[in-house]
């Protein structure tokens, strides 16, 4: 291990800033997003323009619905640690949150765009360019980076050297 | 399903050709803060990994986007859209708040990160022994670049941190490309001499 204090090469601290470019970061919260745009007093106007999914809004909610719907969250919380609905990691559904030069390796070997929205079912891979970056559930990456979708989760598996991208002018289905 | 090819490693991508670009964007924004609502989602998610990547903290991230989109918007009339593009513009100030930020709360910002990082590699699963050892040397490597002086703290931030392309660090940086290259290799050798005295160890 490099330790500070000791003799260190140039190339080394340029890995190290690189390493830091390239490390996953949290999803911005939706709450601030939104909370700061509402601050700015701007909105941006519907359309392709606006990047970002319709959020849901909070409503006022009867209490005896908000009751109602607990009650039915306890028991499909119970029901999926008693393994009434079997295997709860297969029913995980990951899907990309954030996707900028960002290709999807499905496990049949079909390599396709990736948006927001797009499934991630296990054993597909995610690829970033050299300019891309992607989020999906807590996990954010860089550019040239490449993931395994493993029991629901992105695991990173290395940077991906050379990493491709889809081809931006040719539709590609979803 | 589509053809793939590699990108240039040099090719910045800050605006999608399908939308409006950033100038057209900026010039309505001066009379409709709609136009800034859309230049703000295009890139809040940027700015906000960027300053996430510097502080590993996620208070402090959204503190420096937070004060970087009202600083862009009230400076909005400040933009020249003959020089940086909109997004080295913004990735400029970002930075600025950056140096402002570890000016006000000293260190401390980047220690709680580092414990979040530590939670945020567990959770990725990056948990081998190696990439924490690697991931405390990147931690250390950012301490110490809080004790350069601003213009070199900017500048590796927005080029290694941003991931801007040397042609959009030197438009956020107002600078040519050769002087880029210079501040660039000063500021590798100012890090370098912290690092090796010590300084980002805590």
């Amino acid at each position: 291990m490099m330790a500070p204090g000791s003799r260190v090469a140039r190339g080394e601290v340029r890995a190290l800033l690189r390493a830091a470019g390239e490390r996953p970061v949290l999803e911005a919260r939706v709450g601030f997003v939104d909370r700061l745009e509402a601050r700015l007093g701007v909105q941006a106007p519907p359309g392709r323009l606006v990047a970002l999914p319709r959020r849901v809004r909070r409503t006022r909610v009867p209490v005896l619905v908000t009751a109602a719907t607990a009650a039915v969250a306890a028991a499909m919380l119970l029901g999926a640690l008693t393994g009434v609905y079997g295997h709860g990691v297969e029913d995980r559904a990951l899907a990309l949150a954030v996707a900028v030069d960002t290709t999807v390796q499905l496990p049949d070997g079909n390599l396709i765009e990736g948006a927001r929205g797009v499934s991630l079912p296990d054993g597909a891979v995610v690829r970033t360019g050299p300019n891309g970056h992607c989020s999906a559930g807590d996990v954010d990456f860089g550019p040239g980076m490449e993931a395994l979708v493993d029991a629901g989760r992105l695991r990173l598996r290395t940077a991906a050297a050379g990493a491709v991208i889809a081809d931006p002018s040719t539709p590609i289905a979803p | 399903m589509g053809r793939a090819r590699a990108l240039p490693e040099s090719s910045e991508n800050f605006e999608d050709p399908q939308s409006p670009d950033d100038g057209e964007l900026v010039a309505r924004a001066r009379r409709d803060p709609g136009a800034f609502g859309a230049l703000y989602r295009r890139y809040v998610d940027r700015i906000y990994s960027f300053a996430h990547r510097r502080t590993w903290n996620r208070e402090a991230a959204e503190d420096v986007t937070a004060a970087t989109f009202e600083r862009a918007y009230r400076h909005l009339d400040r933009f020249d859209p003959t020089g940086a593009g909109f997004g080295p513009w913004l990735f400029r100030i970002a930075a600025n708040e950056l140096v402002d930020h570890y000016r006000r709360e000293g260190r401390s910002s980047t220690r709680r990160g580092q414990r979040g990082l530590r939670v945020l590699a567990d959770e990725a699963t990056l948990d081998d022994h190696d990439h924490l050892e690697r991931e405390e040397e990147v931690g250390q490597m950012l301490e110490a670049l809080t004790t350069l002086r601003p213009r070199y703290q900017q500048v590796l931030t927005l080029r290694y941190l941003g991931g801007l392309s040397p042609d959009d660090s030197a438009k956020a940086m107002g600078c040519s490309k050769p002087v880029l290259a210079v501040t660039l290799h000063r500021a590798l050798a100012a890090l370098r001499r912290t690092y090796e005295r010590g300084g980002g160890a805590r």
